[in-house]
């Protein structure tokens, strides 16, 4: 059995704020949050003070995410541009909402990414290059997908557009680490 | 890209001091281009040969003949002046480059275009693509009445709801911060024309909270001239004499030293350069303060002294 070594982030391995690095330079914020008791969201607030930030919390028993980011679009059409987003959760919640801002025009620099650390176990979300699905695990290096039930290596490989890291059968990883050149 | 030979077919005066040369290809075909793009011509003007960029203003579906509008320049460091006084119909040039720095951002859904007298040139090639594609934009066209105006009359006639004029005529100003406060995130903002113009944009997008990305540059003016100063270079052991008329990619370019290009105009970042000197006069839209600090762009940096010698890693 071989051992993988370490995986290196790659360029498109996404990197988050800590709350204390969100600039406190713009007029207004307009602040995303999965969770509303999270400690990240209250330093947050408290960081870039309370007068100058709307909040959209998502936590809701009764609703899904699909109707939380149909609400938030309705008012994010309206705004202008240069308004401040912060989006504050887990990871999968963070790209859910960047896909969203990103199909009304929002850009690098206008929105911040703050990975709340304080949220209960920390989920990945996988995409399974081999079938498409996605789901969310809690395991950090392989996972076996739901639907076609290959195991799967996780790379560090992530796509903004799916929210999501590439899941790759494990055994081609293997497969090039053994062959002799 | 191998050097491509046009044939001036038309000459018309647009305004007393800018005019429009039609170019068409004398033997090879056109080489087919995106709106915002802009051709390098090779003017072999009595003292030397003179590249300059100049944006097409034609249909990027046209694809017989380039057009171009060149404003003669006051200070002109002989390109503009050899355009208006020496090219006539019938006459053959060397196109060198075709390459787009001022493309359209295919993610915008409406276009803000922001011109500044001769700057309108790129604009009227985007608003020619976006006819075709029925994208949505608007114009703000700031000029001088008889004197930088060019395409005024059929540009108010054409898009009579998407153009907005700013001249004496018209008694209106442009008030950058207000149009730039009005857009939502669907926007993008491309602007052309002086440089305080360019300044001013990118300042107050800056001030809104704008990402980069949103505001789109294309600074159309020729390098401007300077003292004389020397260049070493360190690599070749060469040492070369920039006058005070040439860049010095231009002086460079003399001696047979080639340096990757594209802009010609300090916007794009192909000719940057790692330097060694305490005093350089950057004059570029490309580096930030740090990157500065290393390197400059020789089609737009210069000696602030005469007899200053600049170290080049060439």
């Amino acid at each position: 059995m071989v051992t993988l070594l370490m995986q290196e982030a790659m360029s498109s391995t996404p990197s988050y704020l800590a709350v204390a690095d969100v600039l406190q330079d713009k007029s207004h914020y307009v602040i995303f949050a999965e969770k509303d008791d999270s400690c990240d969201l209250l330093a947050l607030q408290t960081h870039l003070s309370i007068a100058k930030t709307k909040l959209f919390l998502f936590f809701n028993p009764d609703h899904s995410i699909a109707d939380y980011l149909e609400q938030s679009e309705k008012f994010i059409q309206k705004q202008a541009a240069g308004t401040h987003i912060i989006i504050c959760g887990t990871e999968s919640f963070i790209w859910q909402v960047h896909a969203m801002l990103a199909t009304h025009g929002y850009l690098e620099h206008e929105v911040s990414l703050v990975l709340d650390q304080t949220i209960g176990h920390p989920l990945k979300r996988v995409y399974c290059v081999h079938c498409s699905h996605i789901q969310d695990t809690s395991e950090q290096d392989y996972y076996e997908c739901k639907q076609c039930s290959l195991h799967l290596f996780i790379r560090t490989h992530f796509s903004e557009r799916l929210g999501a890291y590439m899941g790759v059968f494990e055994h081609v990883q293997h497969q090039n680490r053994g062959v002799a050149v | 890209m191998n050097t491509l030979s046009v044939q001036v077919t038309d000459i018309r005066q647009i305004t007393p001091v800018i005019r429009e040369f039609s170019l068409s290809p004398t033997e090879a075909q056109l080489r087919s281009f995106s709106s915002g793009s802009h051709i390098i011509l090779q003017l072999p003007t009595q003292e030397r040969l003179i590249k300059n960029a100049y944006s097409l203003i034609s249909d990027p579906f046209d694809r017989h003949q380039y057009q171009i509008a060149v404003r003669l320049q006051e200070h002109s460091r002989g390109g503009s002046k050899y355009m208006h006084e020496h090219v006539a119909v019938g006459d053959v040039l060397n196109v060198t480059a075709i390459s787009n720095l001022f493309a359209l951002n295919s993610r915008a859904r409406h276009h803000v275009f922001i011109a500044g007298g001769i700057g309108i040139t790129p604009f009227i090639s985007h608003m020619k693509a976006l006819l075709h594609s029925s994208g949505s934009f608007e114009l703000h066209y700031a000029c001088r009445d008889g004197i930088s105006n060019a395409y005024e009359d059929v540009l108010s006639v054409l898009f009579s709801d998407q153009v907005q004029l700013y001249s004496e005529k018209t008694k209106r100003r442009l008030e950058i911060k207000n149009l730039l406060s009005a857009q939502d995130t669907n926007s993008h903002v491309y602007v052309c024309g002086p440089e305080r113009l360019i300044q001013e944009v990118t300042e107050i997008a800056q001030s809104l909270g704008w990402s980069k990305n949103r505001v789109h540059l294309e600074a159309f003016a020729a390098p401007k001239p300077g003292v004389a100063f020397d260049v070493e270079l360190s690599q070749s052991q060469k040492r070369i004499h920039v006058p005070e008329h040439l860049s010095i990619l231009e002086a460079l370019e003399a001696e047979g030293v080639d340096v990757p290009n594209l802009c010609r105009g300090g916007v794009c970042g192909q000719c940057m350069t790692k330097h060694h000197s305490i005093e350089v006069d950057h004059q570029d839209h490309f580096l930030d303060q740090d990157e500065q600090q290393q390197y400059l762009m020789p089609c737009v940096s210069r000696a602030k002294k005469v007899g200053q010698c600049l170290n080049l890693e060439l």
